[in-house]
């Protein structure tokens, strides 16, 4: 299935708004010194409603935006979102009937694990960006930022995808 | 059945266009991606700087508080480090001037001095957690160029990565990419000093085992032939030093003299590695120096 063009459009706006946050707003306000890593983690929230192949068509396309403003290898960011976005996706149909709470700590880990897959693409092409102490603390506080971010991120979410469109239950 | 190849061939293609970027990107300096993240960089240059204005006051206030200890650490420590520096302000002019006076009987320029600087101001920190770099107000119409050193009046904080007509990134001197040969001012040998990522010392490589070394020495710049950084720029002092009997070195841990994390102004030397022949300074034994020193310049 695609896309509507309304759910594309929404999701233009709010990765649009997402990724200017991330550039302008969320550098400067840092946890324990590390940076939250807005996009994927809005990403990861997003394909909970799709399905595995446009979850990772979503995190391509977000991922490559992402590319254009980081100067890590370009399509780095792209290869990772996509990945989570598949990855996601296909564990979607169990969570969509969860509570909130169970949620919030799926896209923690689901998170985590993208932010530790970036390093690991990053080691895989001989780039060390990251040590293994930050990582941890990156995993962490990636997971840690990912819980309340569901629940405030969670109403624009449905605002794209109403309950009748959520494509999972296809 | 059908569905799941499908889906999976769908992820295979975005894969497979991921890693022809990354290995395009990797295998071309200068190409469509970089002026791609010029243009993107230029545009959004604005917005950045604006934000910067008003969030950065905000995000000092709530660095404040959540770091409370934090800071008050280092604010105790910044108090030693001042009556200590306070009481080696008379030593460092007297070394100075012991300096200047060997370079001139060597008939070498003081290089350091000589090149030119552009002040920037830092603009904006990384986005990411997996970026390392500053972006400068600064860019290719001030006159700056990739492989740039910057320092501030501490020392060195890393070298110019990217420009764009009116910014550029740098990558600081902890990013586990960063490299540059280093010479240990004591003992005069030269080694290579290497990031090991954020918050973390350098690690010096390269340094024989019976070279003395001792923690508190100094830490410059070698400016080898070719070098992007000249001779002489201040790196750092040692706080560690573990021999390793295996290789024949010692693993040397310097501490940054630049404090990389409240960066607000800083200077890029402009300094062109293709420069015609960097001066080298022969290396005087050490017995020969008072003779030096105390003897008439040659009119």
């Amino acid at each position: 299935m695609t896309l509507a063009s309304r759910e594309i459009s929404r999701l233009v706006a709010i990765f649009s708004t997402v990724l200017l946050i991330q550039i302008a707003v969320v550098p400067h306000f840092r946890i324990a010194g590390y940076i939250i890593d807005l996009p994927l983690i809005v990403v990861v929230l997003v394909s909970l409603h799709l399905n595995p192949p446009n979850g990772a068509l979503v995190g391509f396309v977000v991922g490559f935006a992402v590319d254009l403003v980081l100067h890590t290898p370009f399509g780095m960011t792209a290869l990772t979102f996509a990945i989570a976005g598949y990855g996601t996706g296909s564990v979607a149909a169990q969570l969509t009937e969860r509570n909130i709470l169970t949620r919030s700590l799926a896209v923690a880990l689901l998170a985590a694990s993208a932010t530790s897959l970036f390093a690991c693409i990053g080691a895989l092409i001989g780039l060390e960006y990251v040590m293994r102490r930050e990582l941890g603390a990156i995993a962490l506080v990636t997971a840690g930022s990912a819980v309340p971010l569901t629940v405030l991120v969670a109403p624009l979410v449905r605002w794209v995808f109403p309950p009748e469109t959520i494509q999972i239950n296809e | 059945m059908r569905r799941t190849r499908s889906s999976r061939f769908r992820l295979a293609l975005l894969v497979l266009t991921s890693l022809i970027l990354i290995t395009i990107d990797l295998r071309s300096e200068g190409g469509a991606i970089d002026t791609a993240r010029g243009v993107v960089l230029d545009a959004l240059g604005p917005l950045r700087s604006t934000s910067t204005r008003i969030f950065e006051p905000i995000g000092g206030a709530w660095e404040a508080v959540s770091n409370y200890d934090d800071l008050e650490a280092r604010n105790a420590l910044l108090r030693a480090k001042i009556a200590e520096l306070q009481n080696s302000v008379l030593e460092v002019g007297e070394i100075e001037r012991e300096r200047k006076a060997l370079l001139s009987l060597l008939g070498a320029r003081d290089r350091v001095a000589q090149v030119g600087r552009r002040t920037a101001r830092v603009i904006d920190a990384p986005i990411s957690n997996y970026q390392r770099t500053l972006e400068l107000d600064k860019g290719s119409r001030d006159g700056l160029v990739v492989g740039m050193p910057v320092e501030t009046g501490a020392g060195v904080i890393g070298r110019v990565s990217a420009v764009s007509v009116t910014r550029s990134q740098v990558e600081l001197l902890t990013d586990p990419n960063f490299d540059v040969g280093i010479r240990m001012v004591r003992s005069g040998d030269d080694g290579i000093a290497s990031g090991q990522g954020q918050n973390r010392e350098l690690e010096v490589s390269f340094i024989e085992l019976d070279t003395v070394v001792i923690p508190g020495e100094t830490v410059v710049t070698s400016g080898f032939q070719g070098s992007t950084f000249p001779e002489g720029l201040l790196i750092g002092t040692v706080v560690d030093v573990v021999p390793n009997a295996v290789q024949g070195t010692q693993r040397i841990t310097v501490h940054p003299a630049a404090d990389l994390d409240r960066l607000r102004w800083v200077q890029v030397l402009l300094f062109y590695p293709e420069a015609p022949e960097p001066v080298i300074v022969d290396r005087v034994p050490t017995d020969e120096v008072p003779d030096l020193l105390t003897e008439e310049p040659a009119p």
